[in-house]
C-alpha cells in the first residue's frame, strides 16, 4: 500500500456520503420539472393540482432507491464527522450575504439575493481544504456559472425562474461529477480485485 | 573497529501488512464500516478480507459486530482504542524512519 492509497482511502471514507451524487439527483430533477411545467401553480386542472405532490413522491422514491443502490453496491459506513470548511473567511461571507439577503427581503421585498446565498452554501466544498483539487475546481466553476448567470438575469430583468432552472441543472451536473469521482476513487480497488 | 550502524525502530508487523493497513486506514477515517464497504474500498476478496479481519480482531486492534438487518447478517468493524493508539504509533514510527533516512549522509 502506497501513501497515495492511504490518502485515497482516507478521503473516500471521510467523504463517502458527500460523493453519492446520484442520491440528490431526483431532488434537482423534481425542482426542475416544477419550474418547467407550465403554470403548475396557477392553473386549476386536476393534473396541475396533483403535479407537485406526484413529483415530490417520485423524488422521495427515487432518492430512497439511489441510497439503496449505493448501500448494496458499495456498502455502508458510520461517518466519524461531517466535513465542513474551517475557513473563517467562508463563514463570514455566508453570514454577511445571509444578513444582506434577509434585510433586502424584509425591507425591500427583493428576492434576488437569495440565489447568491444558496450558491455559497452549496459550493462549500470549494472552501474545504480537505477536498481533492479536482472537486474544488468543479465546484468553483459551477459557482461561477450560477453567479454570472444570476447577475446577467438581474441586469437584463429576465424571469426569475430561469435562475432556479440553472441552479438545478448545475447541481444535477455536480451530483453526476461527484458520482464519477467516487467511481474513480474506487477504480484502483476494483482493478486490484480483478487482478 | 566497525562503525555502529543506526538502528531503525521496529514497525508493528500486524499493521505493516498492506491489506491490514488498508483496512485500518479505512476504519480510522470512520466510526464503523460494513463488510461490503471494506471490500469495495480495499479491493480484497471476501475470503482474504475475512481472514485479515479475524487477525486484526485477535490482535485487539478492531472489534467486529454482527447484527441482524432485514433478515441478513450485517458485519461491521470498528477500530478499538488499542487499534487507534497502535496505528498512530505505526505512522509515527514510519515518520521517524523516513527522517532518519533523510538525515543519513550520502
Amino acid at each position: 500500500m502506497t501513501m497515495d492509497d492511504s490518502i485515497r482511502l482516507t478521503y473516500l471514507t471521510r467523504h463517502y456520503y458527500e460523493l453519492q451524487g446520484i442520491r440528490t439527483a431526483p431532488m434537482w430533477l423534481c425542482f426542475l420539472a416544477m419550474q418547467t411545467h407550465p403554470d403548475s401553480v396557477r392553473s386549476y386542472g386536476k393534473w396541475n393540482d396533483l403535479f407537485p405532490s406526484v413529483a415530490m413522491c417520485l423524488m422521495i422514491l427515487f432518492s430512497w432507491l439511489a441510497g439503496r443502490y449505493y448501500r448494496r453496491r458499495f456498502g455502508w459506513l458510520n461517518p466519524a464527522w461531517i466535513s465542513l470548511p474551517k475557513s473563517r473567511f467562508y463563514w463570514s461571507l455566508v453570514m454577511c450575504l445571509a444578513i444582506w439577503s434577509f434585510f433586502s427581503l424584509i425591507f425591500l421585498g427583493f428576492l434576488g439575493n437569495l440565489p447568491y446565498v444558496l450558491t455559497l452554501v452549496w459550493i462549500s466544498p470549494l472552501f474545504n481544504k480537505e477536498n481533492l483539487p479536482l472537486r474544488r475546481i468543479y465546484f468553483a466553476v459551477a459557482g461561477a456559472v450560477v453567479v454570472f448567470s444570476a447577475l446577467f438575469l438581474q441586469i437584463t430583468h429576465r424571469d426569475g425562474r430561469i435562475i432556479v432552472v440553472i441552479q438545478c441543472l448545475v447541481l444535477l451536473a455536480l451530483g453526476i461529477a461527484d458520482h464519477l469521482l467516487l467511481m474513480s476513487l474506487l477504480a484502483p480497488a476494483r482493478e486490484a480485485a480483478d487482478a | 573497529m566497525l562503525e555502529s550502524q543506526p538502528t531503525f525502530p521496529e514497525v508493528d508487523r500486524i499493521i505493516h501488512e498492506p491489506a491490514r493497513l488498508a483496512i485500518l486506514t479505512v476504519l480510522s477515517a470512520c466510526d464503523s464500516a460494513d463488510f461490503t464497504f471494506l471490500q469495495t474500498a480495499t479491493g480484497l476478496s471476501k475470503g482474504n478480507l475475512s481472514v485479515q479481519l479475524t487477525k486484526l480482531e485477535k490482535a485487539g486492534l478492531i472489534s467486529i459486530d454482527k447484527v441482524l438487518f432485514r433478515k441478513t447478517t450485517r458485519t461491521t468493524a470498528s477500530l478499538s482504542k488499542l487499534g487507534k493508539h497502535q496505528l498512530t504509533d505505526y505512522w509515527q514510527t514510519l515518520e521517524r524512519i523516513r527522517k532518519q533516512g533523510a538525515s543519513k549522509p550520502g
